[in-house]
């Protein structure tokens, strides 16, 4: 094991200033977060074996391979997925089930916005949902804007219920040891009642925008499907990989292998063209985390993480510290995921709860409150998640009068909607405590 | 064949120019756009019945979910564009910078490889800064029947 300082030395700041220099570049936008992220890594490697507190080898150690292989094979799949039309077609199947009901649209979309997002990647989800959505408002003749809020706001939600449903999850999964169905026992219940209540306070912010209209949704459902042998084969695909997510732990498996056994059935069954199917993948957000994930292994050598753990151990040694340190946790990651990027801040606190454990502490209650935080944080405002921003930029595009979500139009709802949740959240938490144990 | 045999000599636009004459001068001589030029004559943009539509009644979320849609919204949709207020219009707005030329040196299969390239169905030919006219598919195709009496 590591020997660790004990008071702040110099590779400590050396370390803490490439992170901060790199958090910079990221948070300002100055560069895009991929090349922020790598400019940092490779600087961290440079500069952390110069000094002797990091290698090229621990770098690649740093890596958590089963996140980013977890990602690339989702993508895989949902790339195989995407254009079959099956998203398409439950949208126009759930908007003429809701007669006309703008509420009741609401409730249909963004609960299919929500199942989807547990399972698959929920910006993906929303990229696909937002298009069609603007075009049942826009023949219903009702503003788009709720929907498209709804839907980004608890895709979000829906995400942090799953072990694969948001990126920091699949972190949180993986540095904890927790398997799928864990994850979901203890999360679900939880962010059921988080999403209940959610849909309850948008159905009541944007009561005056959801009318009653008699008009049909002129849309035909049966032209969406392109390939419906395609589509099945996709379905049987991720069927097998949601099998294996609730099984995984038995079989002694990584929830990245089970995606990768998946894809393989893909792969088999519908021989894609590689440039459809690796064109696909978002390397950009892979090599994000990878460069993240090789900046905090540098501050993690250096001994930082370690120390900022010896500062919280003893308030989390305590029994009622831990809850209190669990709130604090929840939601110090919820108003930080609110205003930044929820990954940097997921891959720097995920070594600090972990050197906690070493100092003997129960740390389990912390990777709920981490995921719950994180997972709610992003509605707080348009910048908390990339699903918002994809909700903005589809609002703003259509062109209706009165659709587009400003930066404040979505905070009024947003901030509201963020504590409200966070409220309910840390209610159970602290209520059903001894079942996050 | 030289290119100089299919050329379709048309006007150009300019701003200021509304939207119907543009239209006009597209219709009299069957290409689906014309030139922008600024105050010197030099081609500076491009005017297009495709990106103006595109632009003006067809928002994304209908045109990529074109294959879906009942013909109820197709009739309701744009009141504008049906009833004609769009021709009062500038094409100022609706002109792209993007603009794909070639010269009358060049040859036929060029034309075509660079209206492939764009997925475009013409072309504009200019020698240096002067504006000759617009290439058509159409144009290439009713010269090669008339060149070889098929």
């Amino acid at each position: 094991m590591a020997e660790y300082a004990t008071e702040l030395t110099f590779d400590m700041y050396i370390a803490l200033a490439v992170m901060l220099g790199a958090y910079v570049l990221i948070f300002s936008e100055v560069l895009h977060r991929t090349s922020a992220a790598i400019i940092g890594a490779v600087v961290m490697i440079g500069v952390g074996t110069a000094v002797g507190f990091y290698s090229q080898d621990m770098a690649i150690q740093a890596i958590d391979g089963n996140t980013i292989l977890l990602l690339t094979a989702m993508m895989m799949v949902v790339a195989m997925l995407r254009p079959t039309g099956a998203f398409e077609y439950v949208a126009v199947i759930l908007s003429k089930a809701s007669r006309g009901d703008s509420r009741l649209l609401l409730i249909y979309l963004s609960l299919a916005v929500s199942i989807i997002s547990m399972f698959l990647d929920n910006v993906t989800t929303v990229i696909i949902f937002a298009p069609i959505t603007v075009l049942i408002a826009r023949i219903l003749e009702v503003n788009p804007l709720p929907f498209l809020m709804a839907e980004a706001m608890l895709s979000n939600i829906g995400g942090a219920a799953t072990l694969v449903g948001d990126p920091p999850n699949i972190m949180i999964g993986t540095a904890g040891g927790i398997d799928f169905t864990r994850f979901i026992v203890h999360m679900g219940p939880t962010i059921l009642l988080v999403w209940f209540c959610t849909v309850l306070l948008i159905l009541f912010l944007f009561r005056k925008h959801l009318p009653k209209v008699d008009r049909p949704v002129d849309l035909d459902e049966s032209k969406a499907i392109h390939d419906s042998a395609g589509l099945k084969r996709s379905l049987f695909a991720l069927a097998v990989i949601i099998g294996l997510f609730f099984v995984h732990h038995i079989l002694g498996i990584y929830p990245a292998y089970a995606a990768f056994v998946g894809l393989c059935i893909v792969l088999l069954l519908e021989h894609p063209e590689p440039g459809a199917l690796f064109g696909q993948v978002n390397w950009s957000v892979l090599a994000f985390f990878v460069g993240l994930f090789i900046i905090v292994g540098g501050v993690e050598k250096s001994g930082l993480l370690h120390w900022v753990g010896l500062q919280l151990v003893d308030i989390a040694r305590d029994p009622e510290g831990l809850l209190i340190t669990g709130l604090a946790v929840m939601w110090c990651a919820a108003l930080l995921s609110a205003i930044v990027d929820n990954i940097p801040f997921t891959v720097t606190i995920i070594p600090i709860v972990l050197g906690l454990e070493s100092m003997g502490i129960n740390i389990t209650p912390l990777w709920w409150a981490l995921a719950i935080g994180v997972g709610l944080g992003g509605n707080g405002t348009h910048i908390g998640a990339t699903a918002n921003l994809i909700a903005i930029a589809e609002s703003e595009r259509c062109g209706i009068r009165g659709a587009a979500i400003t930066p404040m139009a979505w905070m009024k709802v947003g901030i509201p909607t963020m504590f409200f949740s966070l409220i309910v959240a840390s209610l159970v938490y602290s209520l059903f405590f001894s079942t996050f144990l | 064949m030289k290119l100089m045999d299919v050329v379709i000599p048309t006007g150009v636009v300019y701003s200021g120019t509304v939207i119907g004459d543009a239209f006009r001068e597209c219709v009299s001589h069957n290409v689906g756009g014309l030139p922008f030029c600024n105050a010197e004559g030099k081609v500076v943009g491009r005017f297009s019945l495709r990106h103006t539509f595109k632009s003006l009644c067809l928002p994304q979320d209908i045109s990529h979910h074109a294959h879906l849609l009942g013909d109820q919204i197709c009739s309701e949709s744009a009141p504008e564009v049906i009833n004609g207020d769009i021709l009062k219009l500038n094409v100022d707005p609706y002109v792209t910078g993007h603009i794909a030329t070639i010269t009358p040196h060049s040859p036929v299969i060029k034309a075509l490889s660079i209206m492939e390239k764009y997925n475009s169905s013409y072309v504009f030919l200019v020698d240096g800064d002067q504006y000759i006219g617009v290439i058509t598919r159409m144009a290439i195709a009713r010269l090669l029947l008339k060149y070889h009496q098929f």
